[in-house]
């Protein structure tokens, strides 16, 4: 996972927000935005937001959903899913190795 | 109100596939949500990346420069390599007294590439001839339909368009390498900065050509043409070769440089117009051919 997310360079935090976003049902961009702003408190401007959609979609983790609306929904894929399993899992660890280490450092233990 | 335009205009910024692609829904989030110098900026790093990444852009293209930029720009390398390459009479001098050292076959040399690069550009000049005599008895043809007519039309318009560059270029040839008291040397190189811009002229008349089926073996014709006229282009700069490589030490390294660069523009130049003219008539007789 780390060398797959290490591809999308400074877009790899913005794709993982997007992925968590879409893991709950189809989004276009503008809920996007508002959604991720409400669950994570970052607030994504457009350009780097299309700039993490164009690196999913370009990957296959998310794909466009066909509609005749003007604003065009996105939704996570198969493969989008296993690598957002697979990199939650890895912030899983570093998160209890983290949690594990400042408590020794702070005498917590 | 200034910021959102401002926004929107950046858009503009984006590359062609990302635009088709994003563009309108990134359109429509700077409409919808208030814009800040932070998404102006956003928007500007956004469009820097799409192009550095533009191969991420899905369903984007491939980039290719336009032949035709490509043909301008060595044509415009070419006039710019003229003054260092034939218009330095010291270098020219010193040259051609070393070759002068061959005798009389320094002449026949100077001879050679001079009757190269004519006959390399009457054959540019004449490449579309047949098919420019083909779409105008099209033209007026009423058997023919309304597609072929109108792009004979184009093609006899475009023919009209492009000899005046031609007979300019002729005419140009005529009193810098004939006309005029000039070095050997120089005379024998003239063709090789003036020839490769005929070719490339001749080039739009066979392009909008191949666009109809009727004149397609006319296409090919003037196609091959044009190839062997680049070849001749080619080979002529052989005889110049000659004459420059045993004084070639006494010229100064701006001339070296600048007629060895322009040897290689002029053959580059000739040879993509031959090569897109060869494409084209592949296209033009392929649409002869039943699927």
């Amino acid at each position: 996972m780390a060398r797959k997310t290490s591809e999308l360079g400074r877009f790899t935090d913005v794709a993982l927000l997007v992925l968590i976003s879409l893991a709950e049902g189809q989004k276009h961009g503008y809920r996007m935005i508002h959604d991720i702003a409400e669950f994570s408190g970052t607030a994504l401007e457009p350009g780097t937001l299309y700039g993490a959609l164009m690196r999913l979609e370009e990957r296959g983790w998310i794909e466009p959903v066909e509609t005749a609306e003007r604003r065009k929904p996105y939704r996570i894929t198969e493969s989008g899913r296993d690598a957002l399993r697979e990199q939650l899992a890895t912030l899983r660890r570093i998160e209890q190795a983290g949690a594990r280490r400042a408590a020794i450092s702070w005498g917590l233990s | 109100m200034i910021l959102r335009v401002i926004a929107e205009s950046v858009l503009g910024l984006y590359p062609d596939a990302w635009r088709q692609r994003y563009g309108e829904e990134v359109a429509d989030l700077v409409a919808s949500r208030p814009v800040r110098v932070r998404t102006v900026l956003d928007l500007i790093a956004g469009a820097a990346d799409a192009w550095l990444h533009h191969r991420r852009i899905p369903g984007r293209r491939p980039f290719r420069i336009p032949a035709a930029a490509v043909l301008y720009a060595l044509g415009a390398a070419l006039w710019l390599l003229w003054n260092p390459g034939v218009r330095d009479p010291q270098s020219l001098h010193r040259v051609w007294a070393e070759a002068t050292r061959m005798g009389a076959l320094a002449h026949t040399l100077e001879g050679m590439a001079t009757s190269l690069f004519v006959t390399a550009g009457v054959m540019g000049a004449l490449a579309a001839a047949p098919v420019v005599l083909a779409a105008s008895s099209a033209m007026g043809g009423p058997g023919q339909g309304l597609v072929t007519r109108v792009t004979s039309r184009q093609v006899v318009r475009t023919a009209v368009a492009v000899a005046v560059p031609i007979v300019l270029l002729g005419y140009l040839y005529y009193a810098t390498a004939f006309a005029g008291d000039r070095e050997p040397l120089g005379d024998a190189m003239t063709g090789g900065y003036l020839i490769p811009p005929v070719l490339a002229l001749s080039l739009p008349v066979i392009a909008v050509a191949a666009q109809a089926s009727p004149p397609a073996s006319e296409v090919r014709t003037g196609a091959t043409v044009l190839a062997v006229a680049a070849i001749i282009n080619t080979l002529a700069w052989l005889p110049v070769t000659a004459l420059m490589l045993p004084g070639l030490a006494q010229a100064s390294w701006t001339f070296a440089a600048a007629v060895t660069t322009s040897a290689a523009v002029g053959i580059c130049m000739a040879g993509l117009a031959a090569r897109l003219a060869l494409r084209h008539g592949r296209a033009a007789m392929s649409r002869l051919t039943p699927a």
